[in-house]
């Protein structure tokens, strides 16, 4: 990838390795984590301070507002990119948020090329 | 694939694929139908097995397409249960043809309901009991199985293509491999399919991208349109954590059949495919075919007044050379003209299998409620009738069929006690006769008693003793076919309270045809219904009687004759023939429909004998006119009132004629010249 401008990304996790492990796949990719959430309460907040390029949201979350937040950002803002992270065996979840408008999914365990490789895949319709 | 409403189809268009998908989903229902019910009688099941996961599988694709998602899941678990019969995990049994037969009637009664925008709160509860069918009788998992069902485009999916294509869209075969580390499959289906709707539109998917069966998948072949070049769709599909591999060529339909079909052969399913292609019809609204037969039939009066102006202007400049061209046009025309009558004739014609194949079924399932067990055979059933026929000829059918099973054939231990096979067995049956079509529905049960229907004639008072004495069981038993007439003790839930076969001799009388019943008690009964070929055009005789013009279908007229009108006796003021063995009515048109006496004094008149079933008239006649083929018109006009009229028709001079219902006018001398006394003169003989 040639040197994009800098994306703004929100991570949304109760985890704060998983936060940290994606924070370290954003780098990889050259963008910023503008900020971090832990409930779906929060990613919503965060989104519409923010206004990152790219939310990346587990939606396994126990509190699960993980859809919740998913569709209240999509509903006020249609163009949001939202990408699911979601662990094996949620499918149905991220069914269910790829029909929310979801961008694309991140199967937990993941290994960060592969992970890197579906955000660029997802920024790359930001012309 | 998408659902209708987000494609760009204007509402004709989606009215129109609805009925597409409604006509085809039904034809597929009788068919499900028919395959299930022969599941249990074939040892070797499994081409059955394989149409009827055939069928649910394109009624889940279709219905998916349609946007019925709930008969989409209905029957993609339908085709799971399949499945699993097919593994061998589950065993093909009345309870399985019983879960499969209601499935069908459940889809069939969905799609109907969704059609007057209702949905049905059954598909749910039919889904439910195949899902713990399958949990119950299921052995093991079937969960490893690989996607196999062929690429091949249904009519919608052609229509789609075509419809893209006429948008200057290039239509792509892509073939997508999915990744080693994708884990999510059916999830990435969604994207993949989220993502191509960005660039175009997928026609078709294999296996479908919203399909349970993606997650054991490697490959999904679609075909897609787009307006990008197929180097650009492979680009675009690759899509990270889900595609690995792609390839993206143009697609060309001729090369895919043929592929599938080299892969079909090899499944031994070609017989089964062919089967599918011959039945790719045009299918047109009948209104239409209404109208062109109307049209021909205006045509055929064109060409009988150009006849008819031909024969005056000969007449007329007998030595005018141009006769003979005018004479060679109008054979021609004649002649082309009779061919295209023909023609569209046949286009009215169908195999009376369309109604015939519904009766396995309803057979099957009277039985069963009556705990009998009775075997239907079918004959005939690639018999050609008219469409209007078909149409109607159903209920009265299913009338008839319902008495056999319900009052015809006896209990199994009955049977049996009788000698008889504990199997009882019916048989339907359709052949042409000259120009008639016979439809015969035979029983080998009990029959029917005549002293029984005689008694209770008398009883009804329907008859006077004297005459039931004498009356002959081919007369008794034409009892039955009156209103509330019932012989049956018990009355049964299968038949009812008898009613029915008064509805089977108007429905009979409306066609034009008639019903015969032979009987023998112990052996069974044979009800004979007779039609004519066709509904639209009838040979005719035409005659005049008090001044106007009369006609009656040629196939009912026995002879003609001339008597002297001291011939005609009088019995109870009414008056009748003696012809030679027989003492048969004379009808007077005048007075049967009441047009006033106009009719001359003459002493020989002219007496048309019209025959039905054995039972004759005369008719007195002033005149005979000849012989003419005429297009039957419904008469809706308010004077004629009665329906001895079944008919009118135009003549070339623009004449009209009426058209007599031969059944009607006997009948209804039967009333006049009370049966007492005729039989009375005809016993003294």
């Amino acid at each position: 990838m040639e040197t994009p401008p800098q994306y703004k990304f929100l991570i949304v996790d109760d985890s704060v390795f998983a936060r940290k492990n994606m924070g370290k796949v954003v780098e990889m990719i050259g963008g910023v984590v503008a900020g971090e959430a832990t409930t779906g309460r929060e990613a919503i907040d965060q989104y519409f301070k923010l206004k990152p390029d790219v939310v990346v949201m587990d939606v396994s979350m126990p509190e699960m507002e993980g859809l919740e937040a998913l569709s209240k950002i999509k509903e006020q803002d249609k163009d949001a990119r939202v990408i699911i992270v979601s662990s094996l065996g949620y499918e149905e979840l991220v069914k269910k948020a790829l029909s929310l408008g979801a961008k694309h999914f991140i199967a937990k365990p993941f290994q960060p090329d592969k992970a890197a490789e579906i955000i660029r895949f997802v920024l790359k319709e930001i012309k | 694939m998408e659902e209708l409403s987000s494609l760009q189809l204007s509402e004709e268009d989606i009215k129109s694929l609805k009925e597409t998908f409604y006509q085809q989903a039904m034809e597929l229902i009788e068919s499900l139908i028919q395959e299930v019910l022969s599941l249990e009688e074939k040892s070797d099941k499994g081409d059955s097995l394989k149409t009827i996961k055939r069928i649910f599988h394109t009624l889940k694709g279709d219905s998916a397409s349609i946007g019925l998602k709930e008969l989409s899941s209905l029957t993609h678990k339908a085709e799971d249960l399949l499945q699993a019969v097919e593994d061998g995990s589950i065993e093909v049994d009345g309870d399985l043809t019983d879960l499969l037969l209601k499935t069908a009637d459940c889809i069939n009664g969905a799609i109907e309901l969704n059609l007057t925008g209702k949905d049905t709160p059954l598909v749910p509860v039919i889904a439910e009991k195949i899902g713990s069918f399958l949990k119950g009788r299921s052995i093991e998992q079937h969960a490893a199985c690989s996607y196999d069902a062929p690429l091949v485009l249904g009519e919608y999916e052609k229509l789609l293509l075509a419809e893209n294509r006429k948008q200057g869209k290039g239509i792509y075969f892509v073939r997508l491999h999915f990744s080693a580390d994708c884990q999510m499959k059916s999830a990435g289906a969604m994207i993949i399919s989220q993502h191509i709707t960005g660039i175009g539109e997928v026609i078709k998917a294999s296996p479908p991208l919203d399909d349970r069966e993606i997650e054991s998948a490697a490959i999904i072949e679609l075909i897609i349109a787009s307006s990008m070049n197929a180097e650009e769709v492979r680009k675009f599909c690759s899509i990270p954590g889900i595609v690995d591999e792609v390839t993206a060529e143009e697609f060309q339909e001729q090369g895919l059949a043929i592929a599938h079909k080299g892969a079909l052969e090899a499944k031994g399913e070609s017989a089964r495919q062919d089967k599918l292609a011959r039945s790719t019809t045009i299918r047109v609204e009948s209104e239409r075919m209404d109208q062109i037969m109307d049209l021909v039939g205006e045509l055929v009066i064109g060409r009988s007044m150009i006849a008819r102006l031909f024969s005056e202007f000969e007449e007329r400049f007998p030595r005018e050379e141009m006769l003979g061209r005018f004479a060679y046009v109008n054979s021609f025309i004649e002649r082309s003209l009779s061919d295209l009558q023909r023609s569209v004739m046949k286009l009215r014609m169908v195999p009376i299998d369309r109604v015939f194949k519904r009766f396995p079924r309803v057979v099957r399932d009277l039985a069963k409620a009556s705990n009998k067990d009775i075997k239907l055979m079918i004959h005939g059933q690639e018999t050609e009738v008219d469409k209007g026929l078909v149409d109607m000829i159903g209920e009265p059918l299913i009338h008839i069929l319902r008495n056999a099973i319900d009052h015809g054939i006896e209990t199994m231990e009955e049977r049996e006690a009788l000698g008889k096979e504990r199997q009882g067995t019916i048989s339907l049956e359709a052949y042409h006769q000259g120009n008639d079509i016979i439809i015969e529905v035979k029983d080998d049960g009990r029959g029917i008693d005549v002293k029984k229907i005689k008694e209770k004639a008398l009883e009804k008072g329907l008859i006077s003793k004297g005459a039931m004495e004498k009356m002959d069981d081919k007369d008794a038993i034409d009892f039955i076919f009156l209103p509330g007439f019932s012989t049956a003790k018990v009355v049964s839930e299968v038949s009812g309270r008898g009613v029915g076969m008064d509805v089977v001799r108007s429905v009979v009388d409306g066609l034009r045809g008639s019903v015969r019943v032979k009987t023998e008690v112990g052996a069974g009964t044979t009800f004979m219904l007779r039609f004519p070929l066709t509904l639209a055009i009838i040979k005719a005789l035409m005659f005049s009687a008090c001044d106007r013009l009369f006609a009656i279908p040629l196939a009912s007229v026995k002879e003609i004759t001339r008597v002297f009108v001291k011939e005609v006796a009088l019995i109870n003021g009414k008056e009748v023939l003696r012809m030679r063995e027989k003492v048969i009515p004379l009808v007077r048109l005048e007075e049967v429909l009441n047009l006033g006496s106009r009719s001359r004094k003459m002493d020989k008149l002219f007496v048309v004998i019209v025959s039905i079933e054995d039972k004759d008239i005369g008719i007195a006649v002033n005149k005979l006119v000849g012989e003419e083929e005429l297009v039957i018109k419904s008469v809706t006009d308010q004077w004629v009132n009665t329906n001895i009229v079944g008919g009118a028709s135009i003549l070339g001079n623009g004449q009209v004629v009426l058209i007599l219902n031969p059944l009607v006018l006997i009948k209804k001398a039967g009333e006049r010249a009370v049966n007492d006394e005729l039989l009375a003169a005809n016993s003294g003989q």
